[in-house]
Parts: C-alpha cells; sequence; structure tokens
C-alpha cells in the first residue's frame, strides 16, 4: 500500500543566501558570509569565533544565544550588553549609539526572498553606564521576485512568518550543535527517541487526522444509540451490547494505561540495572584481582613465617654443633686411640668400690678368681684400689668420654650435611616467597590496568563487593518483576481485545436490523474512515521506520567504512523505543566505543530529516557546529563527506585539526584537502582571532574559496 | 518549511491506491480530510475539520440512501 518515494531529487529548495553579522559577540563591524547551494566548510582553531557565528544563526532566527557561563540558552533580555562585542562598545563615544544586528538573506523555490534581521542598540551614557533596551528589534522583507512586490513584518508578525518557515521544535535538528548531540539524541531514552521521531517525521499531521475521525466516530455512534428504536427489545438488546463494549473498551484502556506504566517502570528499572551490571562489571574484575592479592599476601606471610621459624629452630643446633665443627678430626684420633687399647686391654674396666669390697671380704679377686687372703699381695692390691680412687675416675672419664665422643662423633660428621639440608630448605622457602611477591606484584599492575580512572585504591579496597553483587542482583529481581507484569498485562490485553472484536461482531450484526438507517449508516462510515484512517497512519508510520532504518544504515556505514575498529548495522527499535547497532547474527553490541555512538546519532538524525524530507518534499538548510568533535582522521573527514551528501545546502563549522603556520600540516590536513579538492564545495572560510587585548578581540573572516 | 500540499497530496494519493479502488467515496472523503488536516498544520490555523468532516459523511450517507 505505501510507497515512499525515496529517490534523492535535489531540488533548489529554501537556500540560505547570505548572512551579515554585525558587532555581534566576537564579530566587530559588519561581516558577511555568502553561501551557495551545496555545502560550505567554515573552520577555525579553538575560541575564533565559531560558535558566535553558530549563535548568530540562533540568535536571528529564535532570539538565543549561547552563554557558556551558565551553559544555556539566553535571549538577549537576559545578556544585555554582553552580546555586543567588546571593540565596538570600546570604540563607542559617550552620547552615540552602537547597534549589533544579525541578518540573513533566503529564498524558496519559488524565488520568493526572505531578509531577515534582529537588532539591538545600546546607547553609551558614560564609561560604565549604558543604555540598555529590553529587547531587541525583529524585521521580516518578503519579496517576490517577479512582481518586485515586497511586505515586511514586525516583532511578533515577523515571528510568526518565521515559524512557518523554521519551526522552532524542529530547530535543533536542522541548527545542530554537536557537543549537545546527546541531549538531542539520547540512544537509550523513550521519551527522546519519540520526540525525535515525532518532531522530525510531522507525523503530528496524521495523529491530528486521526483524532478528527476518532471523534467524529464517536459522536455518530453515540447519536446513533441515543436515538431510539421501534422495536423496544432492539432497542434493549442494544444498549446492553453497547454498554458490554463501552465497558471492555474501558477496561482495555485501563490494561492500557497499566501497560503504559509498567513499561515506564520497567525502563526505569533497566536503566538502574544498567547502571549495576556497568558498576559491578567495573569492580568485578578488581575484586578477583585484590582476592589474587589478599592470597598472595598472605602466603608471602606465612612463607616468611616459616622461614622464620626454620631459622630459629635450627639456630641453636646448629650453632651448638657448629662449635664442633672441626673437631671431626680430633674424635676420630682419640676414638681409634680407645678402641685400640679397649681392644689390647690396656684400659682396664672400671671397677666398683662395692666390688672391691666384696672382694675383701670374700678374700678373691673376683676378676680373675685368684685369692686374697688378708695382709697378701693380692689382698694390699685390691685394696690399694679403694683408696686409689683417682684411677676409677680417670677410667670412668675416659669410658665416659669414649661415649660422648662416639655420640658426638655421628652428630660432627653430619654438620656438614645437615647444613647443606638447611640451606636448601631456606632457599626453597625464600624462592616461594619471591614467587609469592612476585605474583603479588603482577596482580598489582594488572589492578592499575583494571580500576576505574575516578576510584581511588583506598576507595576499592573499603568497596564492599557484596553489596555491589546485592545492589544488582535486587535491580535484576525489579527489571523481572516487571517484564513479568508486562506480560500478565499483555496476555490480559490480548483476552479483552478477543472478547471486544466478538462483542463488536455481534453488535455489528444486531443493527444491521435497526429502524434508523440513516444513522446507523452514519456512525457506520464513520467508523471505518476512522479504522482506515488509523491503518494508515500506522502503516506511515510502520515505513517511516524501514526507510529510516535503511537510511541510517547507509549514513552509518559511509561515516564508518573506513574504520575497522567500528561495526555493526544500524536497528532502530520502534516497540522499545532505541536505537543501536547489531553484528551479524542481529545480536546488540554492547559497549560501544564515542566514535561509534557519534556516528550513530547523526546517522539517525541524517536519516530522518532525509525521510520526512524526501516525504514532505521540503529541505533545509543544515546548519551544524561542531557536529563530529568527539571523531577524528578520517572519521571525520568520512562524516563530514556523508553530511554533505546528505543535504541540499549544509553550513558545517568545524575545529580546524592543522596548525595553520606550518605547510606541511596545511598540506596534510584532511579536510583543507576536501575544501580544496571537492568542487561541490563553492564556499569555504577559515576564521582567526585578532587583537592584543580581551577588549580588542575579534573575528577575522579568511575566505578559502 | 511549510509543507507542500500538492506533492505530498500526490503521495498520499498514492498510498491510498488501494482503498480508492475498493471504495472510492471513503476515499474521497479520507483524502479530502487529510488535505483540510495538512492546510490546517500549515497555516496554524483553525479550518473546522471535524465539522467538515460530520458534513461529507452525512452527505455520502443521504446520498446512497436516496440511490437506494
Amino acid at each position: 500500500m505505501l510507497k515512499l518515494d525515496i529517490e534523492h531529487k535535489k531540488i533548489d529548495d529554501m537556500i540560505i543566501r547570505r548572512i551579515e553579522v554585525e558587532n555581534f559577540l566576537s564579530y566587530f563591524g559588519k561581516n558577511i558570509f555568502e553561501f551557495d547551494f551545496g555545502p560550505t566548510l567554515i573552520i577555525g582553531q579553538n575560541n575564533t569565533g565559531k560558535s558566535k557565528l553558530f549563535d548568530a544563526f540562533n540568535w536571528v532566527l529564535f532570539d538565543r544565544s549561547f552563554k557558556t557561563e551558565g551553559e544555556k540558552w539566553e535571549c538577549t533580555k537576559d545578556w544585555g550588553k554582553d552580546i555586543v562585542n567588546n571593540l565596538a562598545k570600546k570604540e563607542c563615544k559617550i552620547g552615540e549609539t552602537v547597534e549589533t544586528s544579525v541578518s540573513i538573506l533566503f529564498n524558496d523555490e519559488d524565488d520568493i526572498k526572505y531578509y531577515l534581521t534582529r537588532e539591538f542598540q545600546l546607547k553609551k551614557n558614560n564609561e560604565k553606564n549604558w543604555e540598555i533596551p529590553r529587547n531587541s528589534e525583529l524585521t521580516l522583507t518578503i519579496t517576490e521576485s517577479i512582481t518586485g512586490n515586497s511586505k515586511n513584518y514586525y516583532d511578533k508578525e515577523a515571528e510568526e512568518q518565521i515559524k512557518t518557515l523554521f519551526p522552532e521544535n524542529l530547530s535543533k535538528y536542522f541548527l545542530f550543535q554537536g557537543e549537545s548531540i546527546s541531549q538531542i539524541m539520547s540512544l537509550t531514552s523513550r521519551s527522546a527517541f519519540t520526540k525525535a521521531l515525532t518532531d522530525l517525521s510531522r507525523i503530528e499531521v496524521f495523529e491530528n487526522a486521526k483524532k478528527y475521525t476518532e471523534k467524529v466516530a464517536k459522536t455518530l455512534k453515540k447519536e446513533f444509540e441515543d436515538k431510539e428504536d421501534s422495536d423496544m427489545a432492539f432497542q434493549a438488546r442494544k444498549r446492553d451490547l453497547s454498554k458490554t463494549i463501552q465497558d471492555l473498551i474501558k477496561d482495555l484502556s485501563d490494561q492500557n494505561d497499566l501497560f503504559d506504566n509498567a513499561c515506564n517502570e520497567r525502563d526505569i528499572a533497566k536503566i538502574v540495572f544498567d547502571e549495576k551490571s556497568e558498576e559491578l562489571k567495573k569492580y568485578e574484575e578488581c575484586a578477583l584481582i585484590l582476592k589474587d592479592i589478599e592470597y598472595f599476601d598472605s602466603q608471602w606471610k606465612q612463607k616468611n613465617e616459616l622461614r622464620q621459624s626454620v631459622v630459629e629452630a635450627q639456630k641453636k643446633d646448629i650453632f651448638d654443633r657448629w662449635m664442633y665443627a672441626g673437631t671431626e678430626g680430633i674424635l676420630k684420633s682419640f676414638l681409634d686411640f680407645y678402641k685400640k687399647n679397649k681392644i689390647d686391654k690396656k684400659i682396664p674396666e672400671p671397677i666398683r668400690q662395692e666390688f672391691l669390697k666384696e672382694m675383701l671380704e670374700e678374700k678373691k679377686c673376683k676378676v680373675c678368681f685368684t685369692p686374697a687372703p688378708i695382709g697378701s699381695d693380692e689382698y694390699k692390691n685390691i685394696q690399694s684400689h679403694i683408696s686409689d680412687k683417682s684411677l676409677d675416675k680417670e677410667i670412668e672419664l675416659i669410658n665416659q668420654l669414649s661415649l660422648v665422643a662416639d655420640n658426638m662423633q655421628d652428630k660432627v660428621e653430619n654438620i656438614s650435611s645437615e647444613l647443606q639440608k638447611y640451606y636448601a630448605r631456606i632457599d626453597e622457602i625464600d624462592t616461594s616467597i619471591k614467587g609469592f611477591m612476585n605474583k603479588k606484584k603482577l596482580k598489582e599492575e594488572e589492578l592499575k590496568t583494571v580500576k576505574p580512572a575516578d576510584v581511588s585504591d583506598d576507595e576499592l579496597k573499603t568497596k564492599d563487593f557484596a553489596h555491589l553483587q546485592r545492589g544488582y542482583e535486587e535491580s535484576k529481581n525489579d527489571l523481572d518483576k516487571f517484564k513479568l507484569l508486562i506480560d500478565r498485562i499483555t496476555g490480559k490485553r490480548e483476552y479483552i481485545k478477543q472478547q471486544l472484536e466478538d462483542k463488536q461482531k455481534e453488535y455489528d450484526s444486531l443493527i444491521e436490523d435497526s429502524s434508523n438507517i440513516v444513522e446507523r449508516d452514519k456512525f457506520i462510515l464513520a467508523e471505518k474512515i476512522n479504522k482506515n484512517v488509523s491503518q494508515f497512519h500506522a502503516v506511515f508510520l510502520a515505513k517511516l521506520i524501514t526507510d529510516i532504518e535503511k537510511e541510517a544504515n547507509i549514513y552509518f556505514h559511509k561515516m564508518t567504512e573506513k574504520n575497522a575498529a567500528l561495526s555493526g548495522k544500524v536497528k532502530v527499535d520502534y516497540e522499545n523505543q532505541e536505537v543501536y547497532t547489531i553484528d551479524e547474527t542481529d545480536i546488540r553490541l554492547q559497549n560501544i566505543n564515542q566514535a561509534n555512538k557519534v556516528s550513530l546519532q547523526i546517522a539517525f538524525v541524517a536519516a530522518i530529516l532525509s525521510v520526512s524530507n524526501k516525504f514532505w518534499n521540503t529541505y533545509f538548510p543544515f546548519i551544524a557546529d561542531a557536529p563530529i568533535s568527539a571523531l577524528g582522521g578520517n572519521n571525520k573527514l568520512t562524516a563530514v563527506e556523508t553530511m554533505i551528501e546528505i543535504f541540499n545546502q549544509s553550513i558545517i563549522i568545524l575545529k580546524d585539526d592543522a596548525v595553520t603556520d606550518d605547510p606541511d600540516t596545511l598540506r596534510n590536513d584532511l579536510i583543507r584537502n576536501l575544501i580544496q579538492n571537492d568542487n561541490n564545495i563553492r564556499n569555504s572560510f577559515e576564521l582567526k582571532m585578532e587583537g592584543d587585548t580581551l577588549d580588542e578581540q575579534h573575528t577575522k573572516i579568511v575566505k578559502l574559496k | 518549511m511549510a509543507i507542500k500540499n500538492a506533492e505530498v497530496m500526490h503521495q498520499i494519493e498514492e498510498m491510498l491506491h488501494d482503498l480508492k479502488k475498493r471504495d472510492k467515496q471513503q476515499y474521497n472523503i479520507i483524502f479530502s480530510l487529510l488535505n483540510e488536516v495538512f492546510v490546517e498544520y500549515n497555516t496554524g490555523k483553525s479550518k473546522s475539520v471535524e465539522k467538515k468532516l460530520y458534513e461529507m459523511i452525512d452527505a455520502e450517507v443521504r446520498y446512497r440512501t436516496q440511490k437506494n
């Protein structure tokens, strides 16, 4: 049924021919920019008046300029004398006035010329005091080229005329400030998505038509139902059915409200869930690494303690035995001597005193069993041993010494090997300690790379990861809860719709027998018209979305084809009111980078403008300030080339990447090369700042082409 | 820029092609309705679209009744 003609028609439609900027913000005196059909590129370094030129368009059309201090758009009344160029104010003599004005000249396809001027005059009473009017003055002159007839409009009337030519609700799309793109076109906000689509596609026209047909159908139905039928039973049945249908419609409406509320709650829950997921992901990795660091740290400490205890344990023993290191030779000699003499029986066994006394008592030697009567030599010999304890003692000592030496020999012999074992053990522990220390350091380095830049080390250490996990779980539960609720409401809606359909059929069948034919036929026709207009509206919207997605993909592809890091296709998800990129398998791409995001936003806005313009056959000039400030290099170039292609007339204000006193960078600058080589670009300007002091600084225009 | 009706209505006509074949009278009413809505949108002034719709429906039904 729908056939949207999306052939790009180049028509000489509304074209801005010229803008004259006089004593406005950074512009001193009268400054003129001439434009033509096609693109105009205006480049400049920071603070050379680029955004001020963009403000000039906004000021003349909508009486607003962006104030950096408050970061908001303000009208002349709020700007006051600050809107007037400083040098112009400085040069103004006391008692005289200084005039600020911006004028634009444009024409439409019928060559009707529009000359719009906004003026603001200050009078200098003295160096510090100015007479400031409340508002600026607006004048619009419309001239028919063929007849030469012209008409003037002033202030309010002029504003009304401008609104029909440049609807203010669409201004942020064709007067495009690139750095506000996230506010203009949030990719996840349902309301921003709907607003963009509604504003740009002008679907309001069909929605108005639908409202009228709905109202008329409702009214005519009521007229039919209120009119009494001749058959009372029929009338009663008609009324009952009608009431049932009304109740079902009300139920359905209530369910629709519940559905919308649930969707809103779900959207909010999704935002929270996404935030929690993001936060958890951010810290999850850190948590794992911190856990490893903690483990390696504790292992390192344990090993250190083990080392300490091993050292302590061995210290005394080693130290004590170390004293005897070197005595091995002596001990061996002694023991050899002892063993030899023992074998040779040169070292007698020590004889106990009691044993000697027994021998004296028994009067015999108990060693060799020789009798030893009293007074005999043997007896005296035995006696001499009792008195001569020193010999026993010596022999005892020698025997003990041999025992000790024996024991010691073992130990002394083992000193060397035990020392080696000890050192080996210490080495092993030291290796382990070093190992854990290195692992800990590696993990600490890894932590630095994954830690969020805005989180301090202390904050990270005290972060309650369990709390984050709980927060994530709770947000997921909430989201699931709303999804479930939506499913339940959807089920209920379907059920009511089915009942409604059945009752409606019954009603339609019943009223065929009504005697109030005219009223009946009127309301039936009205309902058919309403249904067709609604269908038409729905089909138009569906086709619009498809065409927008198709165009968005063309523009997105053009902007990203030269960059391998950028990828995906554009998906316009009308049901969920989102725009995002998908991969080859239609899976949504997560965590897209800034370049991708900017390209996607521009592609989407351009697609809506393009499709809407092709259908409505109107072409706004596209005036963009820093539309691609987030992009660089080839991305920037392809984005500019794409914008040039999309719009019949584009005025693109860009930051100049080249260092202008360096011939090499000038030669290699991509945008300057584009200006030079692209014949479609008939006009180009460079903005520079002149003047030594703040009071004297003003924008100078250099025509590049 | 205000919407140019002629071009847009031509596109609408193509979109309503099927309806035109099935029910020309209904198509005429819808086409007229949309035209009125566009004019209202362009000019920002009320064109009593609702009243005109009533009149068109009333005229069509009375015509059919008389015909029968």
